[in-house]
């Protein structure tokens, strides 16, 4: 087994992982996800907490300092074992708040503080980023193992290793910047890789307990031997760092960036705890019991000089087992991989987050809700300093490994990291579980611990500075940790106490240490013409589908039809609470307040809350769903008043306007054929004035013909007559025939050709009648200097199809939007418009005759009609037909 | 504010569930304390083969009476039921 074969093995590896990412993203994104989403894949998951230190360093650990290895596992094992009543509170009150990452839970908590996410993002960038060296390391280290005494490996391994692992986390961690954080193909790749390294370590673990010792007992007579040899001496338990490192570890099993991820982030429900609660803690037994035989065995067994963080590949490799070492070569890649590639998405979103996009916020004072086009795409831009944040990510990581260069320095990174990140924990605890505690107080906790543990553990780690000294007897990483933490936590409670935090802080306060959904205060409620400029932001994060989506579906529930619901403050703290959970807490506030010029929350407002609350809590309890259907009843009402009252108004007009449509042509075709019976009328003359009479029929007959169609349609006694045809033809032909309104203007037609080319079964007919139709109204309204039609079709994520016809004109004012589908609804002049208001009408008509749908979409600039088609026409109607 | 609402009184399934609930924190708690004060107190004894023993032992009966727990508290809720 060469490093060659072994490095092709890698990347075959790796290309499995992105095939089968790929095969869950795919599956995920048709929403066929529920069989990923399982108990078991989410457990598997969070066994990412088992790095490549865990592969390979465990071994190391153990046969250095004995028992002490264990203490990285008790840890995560105790906190497990209260997983149902400490971290179902924590799931839950992330999940309510859309929590992207431990940095955004901290901020959000503390009010919501950008300074805060900030700096829990630098300590995160700090720990990691000699865990991820680690990770290189270890790779590079495993793979060296393989090599032919003399015969030196390339020195850029660690670099193309990087280089894969960051595209492979470009590829499935920043697909697409969805409203919640979840990864679905990076979960299943990372629970794929979880049962590979697990049976990677059982299957040495197996060979070394039963192939090399005799079982059990002979590793433990072993161990008793060691215990008198000198050696033994370094397997004493200290109890400082005994109890130091089952704290920190369990900490971390939480609070490390990687794992909140999976823990919290990528969760969807808490009831999945149920099952990690001892199924994780049962992993983790397995892989860290089998450490101590091969441990004591490849003591026993090869030369007092080899490396024992390598023994796990050594050993099989002595007996001359390629396949098991190249196995375990494999197991260990996996650890580091999914380590790298967790890491990097988690420390990526936070960096994003909270640091490149508040900068950029600040640098740009640009209005965010200018229409889109109009403004460059934030998703995009969002999702650019994500990638930016994982190359910057693993390559800190590769700079470290190359600038330290040894292993030394790097066996102990995974300890410094914990610590590290354990300063993160007061805040985070005491948050949760005390409303007393504020940002100030945090702040100063956090600040005070990591600069402690910066002087103490890191700095000294990276041999920059010498270690502390501590009073003899005490270990110097225990009582650096303790005393970083111990002036954290005390900072934080005395602070807290003598502080008084700002309204926002204790709203949030409330809902996070209650774990009650976060409300609204009195003076939330924008004024009603923001919302298209929400739906524009919107869209420019989430891209403009899933945002109308998202917007139609708060219309519907507030009872209103079409896609601008109403601002009422529940709407805007659902809206700012989906917008978190994409760009952090502290950016979504930010934003908002930009767009909807929402002003601060007063003490007063606060207490308005607390009493309103307390005095109505029953009251509100029985009345609320009551009350929530009869506000949606009436917003329904109200809707249809004031369309009625509107369109009452144009049926007067409409009968005045359809007797002088009818009586105009009959008027001159009746004047003209008097002239006709003069005699002596010139051939000329006579001609002309017959053409003028055809004219004049043909236009009457037309308006009869419009007046029978929606009559027909609306009895319902219309046939359809269903075809295949590619929708291509039918918007050719739609533009040949609409190119005779308005000939004079020249319109530049943005189509992409190649999508057109699709099928769908439906009327061509009347569906042709409908294109024409609205694309002649596009020629007829656009009043662009340089007008542009475009036309978007794609397949609907239901099966249907839909067809979007925009312009670039000034689109039509809100408050006459829901009457241009009505009947005798005309907006503006009708000498302008030339015909009796009947042709959207009708195409609304045709599309609910066709089984779909016609909609003014808000928010494109211009005007925008979408035409959604279904799969099939309607059954019945079909039928019919046949 | 949306109230919660916790009823003050279960019947016998709620009953159980929620004494479950409990028993996972005594589980939790018991297992830190055999974790942390035999190999604190008595190092010289729980640094070897019986500290390995100790820690298997306790780490797997642990695992085992949680997922017992939890099992029960798969069942749905029955907080709706009257009291009996």
């Amino acid at each position: 087994m060469t490093p060659e074969t072994l490095g092709a093995a890698a990347i075959a590896y790796i290309a499995l992982m992105f095939l089968l990412a790929h095969a869950a993203d795919r599956a995920a994104a048709r929403g066929r996800w529920r069989w990923m989403d399982r108990p078991v894949v989410y457990t598997l998951s969070l066994s990412v907490y088992c790095s490549a230190w865990t592969f390979f360093g465990a071994v190391g650990y153990a046969s250095r300092s004995g028992l002490e290895f264990l203490t990285i596992y008790l840890g995560p094992g105790i906190v497990f074992a209260g997983a149902w009543w400490g971290l179902r509170r924590l799931l839950r009150v992330a999940r309510m708040h859309r929590v992207t990452s431990i940095a955004d839970l901290i901020s959000s908590r503390f009010g919501k503080s950008a300074a805060l996410a900030a700096l829990v993002t630098l300590i995160s960038m700090l720990a990691a980023t000699p865990y991820i060296a680690l990770q290189l390391q270890s790779f590079t280290m495993a793979i060296s193992v393989f090599a032919e005494p003399g015969d030196p490996l390339p020195g850029n391994i660690s670099l193309w290793v990087g280089i894969g692992l960051a595209a492979f986390t470009i590829l499935f961690g920043t697909r697409n910047l969805a409203a919640d954080e979840r990864h679905h193909g990076v979960v299943m790749a990372i629970a794929v890789e979880a049962v590979v390294k697990l049976a990677a370590f059982i299957a040495v673990g197996t060979y070394v307990l039963w192939g090399l010792a005799d079982g059990p007992a002979d590793v433990l007579a072993r161990i008793d031997r060691l215990a008198e040899s000198p050696e033994g001496q370094g397997w004493l338990i200290r109890p400082d760092r005994w109890f130091t490192l089952i704290a920190l570890s369990g900490a971390a099993v939480v609070v490390l960036p990687r794992m909140f991820h999976v823990l919290v982030v990528e969760a969807n429900d808490e009831d999945r705890l149920r099952h990690a609660g001892w199924a994780f803690p049962a992993y983790l037994a397995a892989m860290s019991f089998l450490v101590l035989p091969i441990a004591v065995i490849g003591r026993d067994f090869l030369p007092a000089d080899a490396n024992p963080d390598l023994y796990v590949l050594t050993l099989p490799l002595s007996q001359g087992l390629d396949t098991l070492a190249a196995l375990v070569f494999l197991g260990g890649f996996s650890s580091a991989m999914s380590m790298v590639v967790v890491s990097a998405i988690a420390l990526s979103t936070m960096m994003a987050n909270h640091w490149l996009v508040p900068l950029w916020l600040w640098l740009r004072q640009a209005t965010l809700s200018a229409p889109a086009g109009a403004q460059e795409d934030l998703g995009a831009l969002m999702l650019n300093a994500r990638r930016l944040a994982i190359v910057a990510v693993i390559g800190a990581g590769w700079v470290y490994h190359q600038a330290s260069g040894g292993t030394a320095a790097l066996a102990a990174m995974g300890i410094v990291a914990f610590s590290g990140m354990a300063q993160v924990l007061p805040a985070m605890v005491v948050g949760l579980s005390w409303r007393g505690a504020t940002r100030r107080g945090a702040t100063a906790g956090v600040l005070a611990g990591a600069l402690i543990w910066a002087q103490m553990v890191f700095l000294p780690s990276l041999g920059l500075i010498a270690p502390p000294v501590m009073p003899a007897g005490i270990d110097p990483f225990a009582g650096a940790v303790l005393l970083a933490l111990s002036v954290n936590l005390t900072l934080l409670i005395l602070v807290s106490l003598i502080d008084f935090p700002d309204p926002v802080e204790r709203m949030q306060a409330l809902s996070f240490v209650h774990a009650i959904a976060p409300d609204s205060t009195p003076n939330e409620a924008a004024p009603s013409t923001k919302s298209e400029e929400l739906l524009t932001l919107a869209g420019r994060i989430w891209g403009s589908e899933n945002a109308l989506e998202f917007f139609r579906g708060m219309a519907e529930q507030q009872g209103k039809s079409g896609y601008l619901p109403d601002l009422t403050p529940r709407f805007l703290v659902d809206f700012e609470r989906r917008l978190a959970g994409t760009v952090g807490a502290a950016t979504a506030a930010a934003l908002m307040t930009r767009v909807v010029g929402r002003g601060g929350v007063t003490v007063a407002d606060l207490m308005e809350v607390a009493g309103e609350a307390s005095q109505a809590r029953e009251a509100n309890r029985r009345l609320e769903l009551t009350s929530s259907e009869l506000a949606r009843t009436a917003a329904m009402l109200r809707e249809t008043n004031d369309k009625l009252t509107a369109l009452s108004a144009h049926k007067d007009a409409f009968l005045g306007q359809i007797s002088h449509e009818l009586r105009t042509p009959m008027t001159s075709i009746q004047a003209f054929s008097e002239i006709l019976k003069e005699p002596g009328l010139s051939d000329e003359d006579r001609s002309r004035f017959a053409g003028i009479i055809h004219d004049e029929a043909s236009r009457l007959t037309r308006l009869l013909q419009d007046l029978i169609d929606l009559a027909v349609l609306e009895v319902g006694s219309a046939r359809l007559k269903p075809a295949v045809i590619n929708l291509h033809d039918l918007i050719e032909r739609a533009l040949a025939a609409s190119g005779a309104t308005a000939p004079q203007r020249t319109f530049t037609i943005q189509r992409n050709r190649p999508a057109e080319h699709m099928s769908v079964i439906t009327d061509p007919d009347r569906l042709l009648q409908v294109l024409i139709n609205v694309i002649a109204n596009a020629r007829k309204y656009c009043d662009a200097e340089f007008p542009v039609i475009r036309i978007d079709t794609r397949r609907a994520a239901a099966g249907g199809t839909e067809i979007d016809i925009s312009d670039n004109g000034s689109g039509i004012a809100p408050e006459s939007r829901a009457l241009i589908f009505e009947k005798f609804a005309r907006l503006n002049d009708p000498a302008r418009a030339g015909g009796a208001g009947l042709g959207l009408a009708i195409c609304k008509e045709i599309m609910e005759f066709l089984g779909g749908r016609i909609a003014y979409l808000p928010g494109r600039g211009g005007a925008c009609f979408r035409i959604t088609l279904p799969a099939r026409p309607p059954v019945s109607q079909a039928n019919d037909a046949n | 504010m949306k109230p919660r609402t916790r009823r003050l009184f279960l019947g016998r399934e709620g009953y159980r569930r929620r004494r479950a609930a409990d028993a996972t924190r005594v589980v939790m708690a018991a297992f830190a304390l055999a974790a942390l004060l035999p190999p604190i107190w008595l190092p010289q004894y729980f640094s070897y083969a019986l500290g390995t023993v100790w820690l298997a032992a306790t780490w797997s009966l642990t695992i085992l009476a949680t997922a017992a727990l939890h099992r029960i508290l798969t069942q749905p809720p029955a907080e709706d039921e009257d009291d009996a």
